[in-house]
């Protein structure tokens, strides 16, 4: 392949990355097209009347995945572009048969981490695995329940009972499940060493800072730094030089957008799951009439794995992109807001709401769909 | 069905989901709208890219991109815009035919009381 090849990277990369949050909505689209044409279809209308409708949302599905592909390798094709002339920017030329050698080399690894950075945000899962495995954790507390460890309230202080003497069995499951145990047999119920077990809003609280809160020593102990290390560092890599957004920078409104997004995203994960935890631990304490360890943990540890798989499927990932997008819209009519007055920003936000909410009347029932 | 009891002579309903056919109808223009917000976008994002994009790379997008936006994109519009109507006929339709089954079922009490 001899002869010349030219482009300016920064616009294949910009229609690649757009191109594909596109391909992909409309991937989801298609999935939630079909299945509402399966259910009129699955109704069998009368046949005169309405004959069976053809299956289009698979054919925007492939349209979709045919878009993918093209938009993917398009972006190959700037990242090609770039490398032959590191640290060039503006039109680049270069030789037909480098740009394909340098095509060939890059698709390995890059598209891995590409790949590997659409799925790594967001992945509450994995501090909540920790929080149940870990020494003293949910698992260990609730093992131990099983065993008869039991925290019962009594005039105003928190006793300990059952299962009180360790290492009455030496095994290495037995030491993990005696490192639930508290040191002591008799505590106040305001202690700090209790009250989270005891009262549904410390419990709420303690376990909220324990996923957002750096000062806090559990905050790394329970592996929450992995989620925000992993969400962040992806969001990094997608505006670096290699990543779907390369063309944005570090200084664009989508950068910041996008740490915006997977910091309320995390945060309210992070919410969820740590008000699903408090409940479980208030239900279940007033159903057995004593605090059950653990059962807490078990419960946060059911929504960051539904939250992650969740954010990790294509569904997930469409939402965030319209998240993204939904927020630098927001900014746009601010700024119109204050430039132009409010009679236009009024009009203007007739339509943004419209717009918002066909998005939503069209995403619910695909979420459900999903789901 | 014209019945062939004593009964009046259309007992059953017309087979028609209104709900669902809504439904459908509305999802086929969602699903337009949503192409043609993409296509704003990505249209002239790939015409700007391919203005100073010149080699053999070049020629395969481009006769990608073309088939995609004069062949392939409206084609599946014209489809879900002609279904999506296709359904709002059918459902007229079906309200109608209804229309007439429950006239001549009156027609039958009124002849038989």
């Amino acid at each position: 392949m001899s002869g010349l090849s030219s482009a300016i990277p920064a616009d294949l990369l910009a229609y690649s990355a757009r191109g594909m949050d596109h391909a992909a909505g409309l991937g989801v689209v298609g999935k939630g097209l079909t299945a509402t044409l399966d259910a009129l279809n699955g109704s069998r209308p009368e046949p005169s009347i309405l004959p069976r409708v053809p299956a289009l949302g698979d054919d925007l599905l492939r349209l979709a995945t045919a878009k993918v592909d093209t938009d993917q390798w398009v972006g190959r094709v700037g990242l090609a572009f770039q490398a032959t002339n590191a640290g060039t920017t503006g039109l680049i030329a270069t030789g037909n048969d480098t740009l394909a050698a340098e095509l060939g080399k890059g698709s390995g690894i890059l598209d891995d981490l590409r790949s590997w950075s659409r799925v790594a945000k967001n992945q509450w899962w994995f501090p909540t695995v920790v929080a149940t495995l870990q020494p003293g954790g949910g698992l260990p507390s609730f093992l131990a329940w099983l065993k008869g460890y039991r925290l019962v309230e009594k005039d105003g202080y928190v006793i300990a009972k059952g299962w009180r003497y360790v290492f009455d069995d030496s095994s290495i499951f037995q030491r993990y499940i005696q490192t639930a145990r508290l040191p002591g047999t008799r505590y106040r119920l305001d202690g700090t060493e209790v009250r989270p077990f005891m009262d549904f809003e410390t419990g709420f609280w303690r376990n909220f800072s324990d996923g957002i809160n750096p000062a806090d020593a559990r905050f790394w102990k329970g592996g929450a730094w992995v989620g925000w290390a992993l969400t962040y560092g992806a969001d990094v890599f997608d505006y670096s030089s290699w990543g779907d957004h390369a063309s944005e920078g570090f200084a664009s409104k989508g950068f910041v957008n996008s740490l915006a997004v997977d910091t309320g995203i995390g945060a309210a994960t992070i919410g969820v799951s740590a008000l699903a935890s408090a409940g479980a631990a208030a239900a279940t304490g007033a159903a057995f009439g004593s605090v059950v360890p653990g059962v807490g943990t078990l419960a946060g540890l059911a929504v960051g794995l539904g939250v992650g798989f969740f954010m990790a499927s294509p569904v997930g990932q469409h939402v965030r992109t319209e998240l993204v997008d939904g927020l630098g819209s927001a900014e746009d009519w601010a700024g119109h807001a204050i430039s132009t007055g409010y009679d236009d920003a009024k009009h203007w936000a007739g339509s943004e709401l419209h717009n918002a909410e066909s998005f939503f009347t069209s995403m619910v029932p695909h979420i459900g769909f999903h789901l | 069905m014209l019945h062939d009891g004593g009964g009046p002579p259309f007992p059953d309903p017309v087979r028609f989901d209104h709900q669902l056919a809504s439904a459908a109808a509305t999802a086929l223009r969602d699903a337009v709208t949503k192409i043609r917000d993409a296509m704003s976008t990505d249209v002239p994002l790939g015409r700007t890219a391919l203005v100073n994009w010149r080699g053999p790379f070049a020629d395969q997008f481009r006769a990608t991109f073309d088939d995609q936006q004069q062949r392939a994109v409206p084609q599946l519009i014209d489809d879900l815009l002609a279904w999506a109507k296709r359904i709002d006929d059918a459902s007229a339709a079906a309200t109608a035919l209804q229309a007439q089954h429950d006239r001549a079922n009156q027609r039958w009490r009124e002849d038989n009381p």
